[in-house]
């Protein structure tokens, strides 16, 4: 590994290491409300999936399979 | 009990690794995995808050639809990926500085 790639990756390491402090500050500073925690409830989680967030839950699948066709569009062969 | 900011501290740790992942990195799949990484933090992040200060389950809910978006992006990133092998020879990303047709 040549000087400056060295250079260069220890300039990057340092802005990781500066977002990681600076962020750590920021949250060990905050004031942080206690409430009581909300137990797991997977019979919720499943109604609300299919009843309010019912029409997301659609456009989501249509956005899966828009990619994959855009996918399979962009790898496949030109046939000659 | 654990307090929210350990939560909050984790989530900031995986956000500085895809950070470092994605600036150091020369492999484009690499660079896709520490995007994901950063979305996986976001996650964490919308699910220990709705946990603690929430009524809790809508943050999951969203958490759901980020992993599907991650994965269509995920599938256009590597069909990308195989496009410019196919296009350059390499996936080197040193030489795809000019983006062209």
């Amino acid at each position: 590994m040549s000087y400056e790639e060295n250079k260069r990756l220890i300039v990057k390491l340092l802005l990781s290491i500066v977002f990681l402090g600076s962020a750590t500050v920021f949250i060990v500073d905050g004031e942080y409300p206690i409430h009581q925690m909300w137990s797991p409830n997977l019979v919720e989680i499943g109604n609300s999936l299919f009843l309010t967030f019912g029409i997301p839950f659609e456009v989501a699948s249509l956005l899966i399979l828009a990619a994959v066709f855009g996918a399979i569009h962009m790898v496949r062969r030109e046939e000659p | 009990m654990i307090p929210v900011s350990l939560f909050v501290i984790l989530s900031a740790a995986l956000f500085a690794t895809g950070i470092f992942g994605v600036s150091t990195k020369r492999n484009p799949i690499v660079m896709l995995m520490g995007i994901e990484v950063m979305l996986n933090s976001a996650n964490i992040n919308f699910i220990a808050f709705s946990r603690y200060y929430a009524d809790g389950y809508i943050a999951q809910i969203f958490a759901m639809f980020i992993i599907v978006v991650a994965a269509a992006e995920a599938a256009i990133g590597l069909a990308i990926i195989v496009r410019l092998f196919r296009n350059f020879g390499t996936v080197n990303i040193d030489v795809f500085s000019r983006l062209r047709w």
